[in-house]
């Protein structure tokens, strides 16, 4: 198995000036993701599974450690690399869904979705059928797609969220809850995919609470220690 | 890449100064004051690199030193010290070695800005058009039909219609007259441009019209872009990377959604967290 991310002692505290105090999200955390896997990070809640994927995105500066990623063009360290080296690897390589849909307000759904595949120079009708085919495939009704995802349920927005995380075919894709607020026969559609990203070769990073999932899609788990707690200094 | 914009402690004072500036000024003082000479210092050394294509987000209160960065850049003001290399087309050119000549051809035709407030950014003596129009003319070009041509697309682009193009700006709205500073600074071309806080203080509905005009113009121009504004969410729609500054100093610098998200300095946890 090739590997695509070697995290190595990763940490993160957060400093809170404010207060005088810290919190450590998470510590010491090692684990490593081949090509074509399926990894599902499994803690109870407020153990830091979400800081840990932001901090593989770099959302989050990570306190210590290392987070490898053997890019197309060679080892990227995620921890410390250059701003600029980590915007082209998001456009390109790294792929992050959320549970929260951050998108340009007062664009259309289509629009919001197609618009990463046209930033790497693919024309825009092209683009947005594209868009418009992984939208139907997760099963997004058609007459939402011209609508600005702002008004759209919880649902909606997550699969406008899960369209857009996949349709560019990143190598590594980090899912927080991507099923969380669906309905089970959308959450399928979504595993569906999901695992057909998998098999073309994505590693797959994944926060689920779903354990049954766990059990059918993951490769490996990565167990986080409970959490550490807050830790006032000074 | 080179970038388009390689800027190194730049720094900008008013007043003489003193030996203990330095050390009594900044964030950590809390004050841009000097208390023992009295001099202001706006910019204290501020590095950044803007890429092609990007745009880069300055952020922090009022008073910070954010409009005296880009103004600047726009050789509005002229720093005490540092660099900021310009790729003019390939060619690398140290901006604040160029004699006032070579500035104003830069000024002219490679950067455009466009200011809070109107009156800085137009001539309110002469027409939409005129305003376009003098910026031409000032880049040598003559040709009378050419001109109207061109202001009356810049205008119909940016949103005005050219039926309005002899209307003087006193005329038009505010978020018209930001429009129209927006196609005034797009008249030669220009591929950079600088925003000084170009949405405060209209609707949120205009204000959200001109960020939509800003896009779609960064998109279809390729234009790179300094955004000055206090509003995060100015920032967090326009801005790919974004930089703090409080009392002249800039405090952090990051990818914009670690900077709102993961704010390491106390200042801008501050700032992030009265926002929310
Ligand atoms: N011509 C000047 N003479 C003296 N002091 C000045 C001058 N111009 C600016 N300053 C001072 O420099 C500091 C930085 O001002 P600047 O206009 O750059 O702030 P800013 O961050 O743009 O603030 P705002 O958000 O209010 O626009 C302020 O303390 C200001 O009073
Ligand atoms: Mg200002
Ligand atoms: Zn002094």
């Amino acid at each position: 198995m090739d590997g695509i991310l070697d995290v190595a002692g990763l940490s993160k505290t957060f400093t809170l000036h404010e207060r005088g105090a810290t919190l450590c999200a998470f510590e010491d955390v090692s684990f490593s993701l081949g090509a074509g896997s399926f990894s599902a990070l499994v803690a109870p809640s407020g153990s830091g599974k979400s800081s840990l994927l932001k901090c593989i995105y770099r959302t989050y500066l990570a306190s210590a450690g290392s987070a490898t990623f053997r890019s197309q063009h060679g080892d990227v360290n995620l921890v410390s690399a250059d701003e600029h080296a980590i915007i082209e690897l998001r456009r390109r390589e790294i792929g992050y869904v959320s549970q929260f849909l951050h998108c340009l307000p007062r664009q259309s759904c289509l629009d919001v979705v197609a618009r990463p595949l046209i930033a790497l120079g693919a024309n825009r009708v092209e683009a947005r059928a594209r868009a418009s085919e992984m939208l139907e495939a997760l099963g997004l009704p058609a007459h939402l797609l011209e609508l600005p995802p702002a008004t759209f349920s919880g649902g909606e927005k997550q699969r406008v969220n899960l369209a857009r995380g996949l349709l560019t075919g990143p190598r590594l894709l980090l899912l927080d809850e991507p099923t969380a607020s669906l309905d089970a026969q959308s959450a399928e559609r979504a595993v569906e995919q999901i695992t057909q990203a998998r098999n073309r070769g994505a590693a797959i990073l994944a926060i689920l609470h779903d354990s049954s999932l766990v059990r059918r899609l993951a490769d490996q788990t990565i167990a986080l220690r409970a959490p550490v707690g807050a830790r006032t200094e000074n | 890449m080179k970038p388009i914009l390689d800027v190194r402690n730049l720094r900008k004072t008013f007043g003489d100064g003193c030996e203990q500036c330095g050390r009594l000024t900044g964030a950590a003082a809390a004050t841009n004051r000097c208390p023992a000479c009295g001099t202001i210092v706006a910019v204290r050394g501020a590095s950044f690199t803007l890429r092609h294509g990007e745009i880069l987000g300055v952020m922090g209160e009022s008073g910070s030193g954010k409009s005296s960065l880009v103004r600047m850049l726009y050789f509005d003001e002229a720093p005490v010290s540092g660099s900021a290399v310009f790729d003019d087309k390939g060619t690398p050119v140290e901006m604040f070695a160029l004699n006032a000549a070579q500035q104003r051809r830069l000024r002219n035709t490679r950067f455009g800005m466009v200011y809070q407030n109107a009156h800085m950014g137009l001539n309110f003596g002469i027409s939409a058009g005129g305003n376009i129009a003098e910026r031409l003319l000032l880049n040598e070009q003559a040709h009378y039909e050419k001109i109207r041509e061109r202001a009356r697309y810049l205008l119909e682009r940016t949103g005005i219609a050219a039926a309005r193009m002899d209307e003087s700006p006193h005329r038009f709205s505010g978020g018209m007259q930001q429009r129209v500073q927006i196609a005034r600074a797009l008249a030669t071309d220009p591929p950079l441009l600088l925003l000084d806080e170009v949405t405060t203080g209209l609707d949120v509905s205009v204000q959200a019209r001109i960020l939509d005009l800003i896009l779609e113009l960064q998109e279809a121009l390729g234009l790179s872009m300094v955004v000055v504004t206090h509003d995060m969410g100015v920032i967090r729609q326009l801005a790919t990377r974004t930089l703090v500054m409080k009392n002249g100093e800039v405090v952090e610098q990051g990818l914009t959604d670690q900077i709102l998200e993961d704010p390491q300095h106390a200042y801008t946890q501050q700032l992030v967290s009265a926002a929310l």
